[in-house]
């Protein structure tokens, strides 16, 4: 009868093993109460980190992907494919020679595979020289970024919208006027604006670019709407471009035309919303 | 397959999912791994049981802060006012709760005076530091401090953290406020004030925690963060900078000292990008050593490398409590009301 007994603790025993793994069951005879700890495979890896010094560049850019944990390999992509373990292994920094978005992903044999990161970069032609730039209005006094130059000196901001490179009006449109030393061309204007709905701060309605020699008869070369700030949003850069046949000027115009309200999914709808600029860009 | 992800709120739905993580693909016995967070000598499982309770009845909002008392208890300091404290033993049982009269319940501090154990409650919603017994018997009431040329109303006085010397000096951050530090004596009497705003290396932009660091017994000193800055500050007990440590890319909350070690919850990385927090762990040379839930540290000609999260276990870590035993219990801020997580050393 005794060996029976023994025999069956021993299937016992075994069938815990099984369902609890050597791990779980060691844990609940060592510690004074049962506990049970996480496992890897509840676990997901963060997204891996996407670095240069901007995201602006004239010839070339390096571009490093960081993510260091112990047996974790990072793939990536440049032609906006969402990267899989068929993709590119990251082992050194990539050289960009023009604007690529970046896609990335981490992965391990532990863990729950990272969200894809992604960082879009953006390569400019040699740099313009401007002789002025004016605004029609001036920044709220709390977000004043560095001033008009700021607009064009290609640094971008963060997305945290209270750092320098930021500049924030509460509602209302905003004109920029871009002198340049001479006469070029360009063909293709952009503007860089934040989204970040939990501040209150959304996307502008259209950009209108006006460009030509005489600052007083200046040529309207379109008008480029851009998508409405998502409730999803959570602090992202936007980019509204506009492009068009090469033309000729010193002058640039940018008429940035806001939303009237807040839209109606968000606590602060019907009143002013937020627009936060960082940068002008032009090729 | 999708599989369930792990977040700080739902710690009861998986701890029985990974109880039985391998019915149905017993196969696959080779995957059941624990996770090991951390690096070199400070390395931690993670106890997915600890402290979890009923909410109707034990509710927290953010859990702020936490202490173990000379008597081996685990105190839970929670801005939520039906209580304020929660007591736990290291097993994580329910132990006792009070505390009603603490609605910006942020910063925790023990002292042993006369041999009993007391509290340092920072309160930023009632712009005082409270004194209490273990019991949570009001003992005093620190209020901003009377000196006109720093404080003019109580409101600008936003305490988050206290440290207290063994003279019974009381130094208190006033992180959400003027961001001075204010050293009172142990008799209540402002004796100096320092830091505040600037841009300058002694000033501060989130002056979040203090503490009174005497691993050097000859020459004790105070750790503040700078929160902002991503930097823990050291300072002369009179106010003067002696050094800075620079963590780039760690947002940390509180310094507490254990040992030889330095420990900080590290509430955002990754620019502050949400729930992306892990914990830092510094040596007597203040060199961060391990990041439990972050990347590996490198340093690179005595310069740290920008830290991140690179495990997505903690949201928003505000303050780690170690214990007799050398494990960790980690308090979060804004992370779906939930109770604290313990980590145990391996």
């Amino acid at each position: 009868m005794g060996k029976i007994k023994k025999y069956w603790s021993c299937i016992y025993c075994f069938l815990i093993l099984v369902l609890y793994g050597c791990d779980a069951l060691s844990t609940q005879m060592n510690s004074s109460s049962p506990s049970v700890y996480l496992q890897q495979e509840a676990v997901s890896l963060s997204a891996p980190i996407i670095k240069a010094e901007s995201i602006f560049f004239d010839n070339q850019l390096e571009v490093s992907i960081n993510m260091n944990i112990p047996g974790v390999k990072i793939y990536y992509t440049v032609n906006g494919e969402n990267p899989s373990e068929n993709s590119t292994l990251y082992k050194s920094p990539i050289i960009l020679e023009k604007s690529n978005l970046i896609k990335t992903i981490a992965f391990h044999p532990g863990y729950i595979t990272s969200e894809v990161a992604q960082k879009e970069f953006k390569k400019l032609g040699a740099s313009k020289s401007i002789a002025k730039v004016e605004m029609t209005r001036v920044p709220h006094r709390n977000y004043p970024g560095i001033g008009e130059l700021g607009l064009i000196n290609r640094l971008k901001g963060t997305t945290n919208f209270k750092t320098d490179q930021w500049m924030g009006f509460d509602g209302g449109d905003l004109e920029v006027v871009i002198e340049f030393v001479e006469e070029i061309e360009l063909s293709e204007v952009t503007g860089s604006f934040l989204s970040d709905p939990a501040s209150w701060i959304f996307l502008p309605k259209c950009i209108s670019v006006f460009h030509g020699s005489n600052k007083n008869k200046l040529v309207k070369l379109g008008t480029v709407s851009i998508d409405r700030t998502k409730e999803s949003d959570t602090r992202v850069f936007r980019y509204g471009s506009l492009n068009f046949d090469e033309n000729r000027g010193k002058y640039l115009k940018v008429i940035i035309e806001n939303h009237d309200e807040i839209p109606y999914w968000h606590p602060g709808k019907g009143t002013n919303p937020w627009l936060f600029i960082d940068e002008i860009l032009f090729e | 397959m999708q599989r369930r992800k792990f977040i700080g709120n739902s710690i009861s739905a998986l701890a029985g999912f990974s109880l039985f993580p391998c019915l149905g693909k017993a196969h696959r016995m080779d995957a059941l791994k624990d996770v090991v967070i951390g690096h070199n000598s400070h390395q931690y499982k993670i106890d997915l049981n600890w402290g979890t309770l009923d909410s109707n009845i034990y509710p927290v909002n953010d859990c702020h802060e936490m202490v173990q008392d000379s008597k081996g208890r685990i105190l839970l300091l929670t801005n939520h006012v039906k209580n304020n404290i929660i007591v736990y033993d290291k097993s994580g049982k329910l132990l006792e709760v009070w505390g009603t009269e603490f609605p910006g319940a942020h910063g925790l501090t023990l002292n042993v005076e006369n041999e009993e154990d007391v509290l340092y409650i920072a309160d930023n919603s009632r712009h005082e530091v409270i004194k209490t017994t273990i019991e949570g018997k009001t003992l005093k009431v620190i209020s901003f401090p009377k000196s006109p040329s720093h404080y003019q109303r109580a409101e600008q006085f936003i305490p988050t953290e206290t440290a207290i010397t063994p003279n019974g000096d009381i130094y208190i951050a006033d992180g959400y406020g003027e961001q001075y530090i204010s050293h009172f004596n142990a008799a209540g009497k402002l004796i100096n004030i320092f830091g505040g705003k600037g841009k300058g290396d002694q000033y501060f932009e989130n002056a979040h925690g203090i503490c009174y660091d005497d691993r050097d017994k000859n020459n004790p000193c105070l750790l503040v963060t700078a929160r902002e800055r991503n930097e823990l500050k050291r300072f002369s007990l009179d106010g003067k900078l002696l050094e800075i440590i620079s963590l780039p890319g760690a947002y940390i909350c509180r310094p507490v000292i254990h040992g030889d070690h330095v420990y900080l919850a590290t509430i955002w990385s990754r620019r502050k990008k949400e729930n992306s927090g892990f914990i830092s762990i510094l040596d007597k040379n203040n060199k961060l050593i391990s990041a439990p839930g972050g990347n590996v540290p490198i340093y690179n000609d005595g310069v740290l490398s920008p830290m991140y999260q690179a495990l997505e276990i903690f949201k928003h870590p505000h303050d780690v409590c170690i214990d007799d035993e050398e494990n960790l219990y980690v308090a979060q801020w804004n992370s779906g009301r939930s109770y604290p997580i313990k980590l145990v050393r391996v």
